[in-house]
């Protein structure tokens, strides 16, 4: 009986923990920290909330994203909303990504955690020495 | 703040080393890759490739290829995954290039990004821009790499190969149609069938005749006089 009632507490508990968990609030984003970037030869301006690419350019760096208490969020995948724009995928280095300037336009850099959308960033991908 | 500094230095330190150290061994047809993992390598699109003297080996990894012209470039690691690592090279956008099924077209002027993935697990392993730029000038050299004769002897023939370069004088890469066509007398006569980055001009017959040279946009017009052979 005694087992029983052990059994069923740590149930409960488990449970809680996996609602509280998923009606967690996920961290707020604040920002994208960069580093190791690579020199293509046309623009590209990695800000913390805004990417602008030259059409035709490749980029690497390590992105970071931090919430307000200046924590890197982990784990967060990083997608584009219209890869036709600008697409970015894995370097093959955790942390590490290639942002590849497809073509003339607008459109989003999204920010996911757990399937979740915690931020979406204006992206602008301009032609060649426009700036 | 100061360590993260001192990492990131020592981290660009790294790689620059490794680069150097790679590029001590490269042939002169390659190019390191900008994240330091390996090099790229121009390969002879054909044996009309103007990078390709020899219609086998590029003479240097160019930097610039010609708008219209074919080439095809490859990738190798500096330090291989594996003895099965393969690669695709793409481009980042097909403003600039497009892909044939073997290798590129320049398609506009520009820095052209490609990448290099290797196949096994579709990872992005480095990257090189490439400049495309527009063709504005031709010449045609001999094989002993002189400026074509327009004085010729009856019997003789002479072996050009055209080049291009852009409107700053750098020399361009990649295979081109050329097309060529002899107006006037016909104290001359070409040897090979249009589109061709090589020609046999043959001296035919006494008189004066007009070579033109088209590529794009281009032409080169040349008068060629003939005269009896020397006896």
């Amino acid at each position: 009986m005694r087992g029983l009632v052990g059994l069923g507490t740590a149930l409960l508990l488990t449970l809680n923990g996996c609602v509280f968990g998923s009606s967690e609030e996920p961290p707020t984003f604040e920002e994208l920290q960069y580093s190791e970037v690579s020199l293509p030869p046309e623009q590209a301006r990695l800000e913390p909330r805004s990417i602008t690419l030259s059409v035709g350019t490749i980029v690497k760096a390590r992105v970071d994203a931090h919430d307000s208490n200046e924590s890197v969020i982990s784990e967060v995948e990083y997608r584009s909303k219209d890869p036709r724009v600008m697409t970015i995928e894995p370097a093959g280095e955790e942390g590490v990504y290639i942002l590849i300037g497809s073509g003339v336009g607008t459109t989003e850099l999204e920010l996911y955690l757990a399937e979740r959308r915690i931020a979406a960033l204006p992206v602008s991908v301009i032609e060649q020495g426009s700036q | 703040m100061a360590t993260g500094l001192a990492l990131r230095l020592v981290g660009l330190v790294s790689v620059w080393a490794c680069v150097a150290c790679g590029a001590d061994a490269l042939d002169p047809d390659q190019s390191p890759g900008e994240l330091g993992n390996g090099a790229f390598r121009y390969e002879c699109f054909d044996t009309e490739d103007a990078a390709c003297p020899d219609g086998l080996t590029a003479e240097e990894f160019p930097d610039s290829v010609a708008v219209g012209s074919r080439f095809q470039i490859s990738y190798e690691e500096f330090d291989p995954s594996g003895p099965t690592s393969a690669f695709k090279i793409e481009a980042a956008s097909n403003v600039f290039v497009k892909r044939l099924d073997k290798g590129f077209e320049g398609i506009s002027g520009g820095f052209a990004g490609l990448f290099a993935r290797r196949t096994s697990d579709s990872t992005i392993i480095d990257i090189i821009h490439l400049r495309v730029a527009d063709i504005a000038e031709l010449e045609l050299r001999t094989d002993d790499n002189k400026p074509l004769r327009v004085a010729m002897r009856v019997g003789e023939t002479q072996s050009v190969r055209t080049r291009t370069y852009d409107k700053s004088g750098n020399k361009l890469a990649g295979a081109n149609d050329f097309y060529w066509k002899v107006t006037g007398d016909k104290a001359v006569a070409l040897e090979f069938a249009s589109p061709s980055a090589v020609m046999d001009i043959t001296a035919a017959q006494v008189g004066t005749s007009e070579l033109s040279v088209t590529v794009g946009e281009v032409e080169n017009l040349y008068t060629i006089t003939v005269e009896e052979a020397a006896q």
